[in-house]
């Protein structure tokens, strides 16, 4: 049995979003006859770079739980190295908080995939939990350039940016809040796709 | 035991989890966030055991840690004067102080003469404040062991 679930709520409440050429699509949403006292939703969601991902919803669309996946061909080893990375950061961070009490902010760890599926980044960025529960990335590079990006878990990034222009003296120092699309566009004003490794 | 500034060329050190620490040796923003439990963000001073040298400094500070310290975690050194300059010329905020609060004896735990705190600042979760607390991080002169031997792990 096909359940009707619109398509886009689902890339809505993932994080994913479209970009040129490439549009995420649910393959497949069935109910799940099991559970007959709540409507579960299950769906097989591709998106970019190889990503895809199954997702669990509840009768209010909210997301009760979903694992994403990426299957990268060879080609992109690299990318997949790094994702691997992140993933054994990630595992590294969550025993460090559990020591501390405290755990990491699903929705900020969503949020972090959403970024690094969604933006080629290849540069291994340093990646840090705040005692909010918070994932942080930062990357630094040459001429005091610094990118830090705060995923704040509600759909929103919290970036810094500290770049100096060759041949300046002087350091642009900028902070803010936006969403994926509007953080991409940062990145491409302040000319830091080589700093992020961007392809 | 009384309060007080602490002078531009003293140095102090931040305890930092391994949560908070980058690659090459340096520390991120999140390290000068403050916790639930802190009014200013706490730190050791280490000139107040005296003109013992360095390592010697870090050994009494370990001692005096109220902290449970594990061998992943790392003391950030900071100097005052270093830190302040930064925050006012490039931030414009002058109401930064390190000031000096020692703490007495507990049945659990020794005097710690070092116990200081870096007051004023922000307690928020804003953009600003994450400016802020990278360009402290960036400041960082030193990071030292935590713990030396495993065995003193707390």
């Amino acid at each position: 049995m096909t359940a009707t679930v619109e398509l886009e709520e689902v890339h809505s409440l993932l994080g994913w979003t479209t970009v040129p050429n490439h549009k995420p699509k649910v393959e497949s949403v069935t109910d799940e006859p099991s559970k007959p006292k709540r409507h579960y939703y299950i769906g097989y969601v591709k998106g970019v770079a190889g990503t895809h991902a199954t997702v669990q919803l509840d009768s209010t669309f909210q997301i009760e739980r979903h694992d994403r996946f990426v299957e990268l061909p060879d080609t992109e080893k690299p990318l997949r190295r790094l994702y691997q990375t992140y993933k054994n950061r990630i595992e590294e961070l969550r025993s460090d908080a559990a020591l501390d009490g405290f755990e990491i902010n699903e929705a900020s760890e969503r949020g972090f995939w959403s970024f690094v599926y969604d933006l080629p980044v290849i540069r291994n960025g340093d990646l840090v939990l705040a005692d909010n529960g918070n994932l942080h990335i930062e990357w630094e590079g040459e001429l005091d350039s610094h990118l830090g990006l705060q995923f704040r878990g509600d759909g929103m990034i919290q970036y810094v940016i500290f770049r100096r222009r060759p041949r300046s003296k002087t350091t642009s120092r900028v902070a803010g809040r936006d969403n994926l699309d509007g953080v991409k566009l940062q990145i491409r004003n302040f000319e830091l796709e080589s700093l992020l490794g961007v392809k | 035991m009384s309060d007080k500034e602490l002078l531009d060329e003293d140095n102090v050190v931040r305890h930092v989890p391994s949560r908070h620490l980058k690659s090459g040796g340096k520390v991120a923003g999140a390290a000068f966030g403050l916790r639930d439990d802190e009014e200013g963000a706490s730190v050791g001073w280490l000139e107040c055991f005296g003109d013992i040298g360095k390592e010697a400094q870090l050994v009494e500070i370990r001692r005096v840690s109220r902290l449970r310290l594990r061998t992943s975690h790392r003391f950030a050194e900071l100097n005052v004067g270093k830190t302040k300059s930064v925050l006012y010329h490039d931030f414009d905020i002058d109401d930064v102080r390190f000031q000096s609060k020692p703490l007495e004896a507990t049945p659990e735990f020794p005097p710690d003469p070092s116990h200081s705190e870096i007051e004023g600042l922000p307690r928020g979760n804003s953009e600003h404040d994450d400016m802020i607390r990278a360009m402290i991080a960036k400041t960082v002169n030193n990071l030292h062991l935590a713990v030396v031997d495993q065995n003193q792990e707390s």
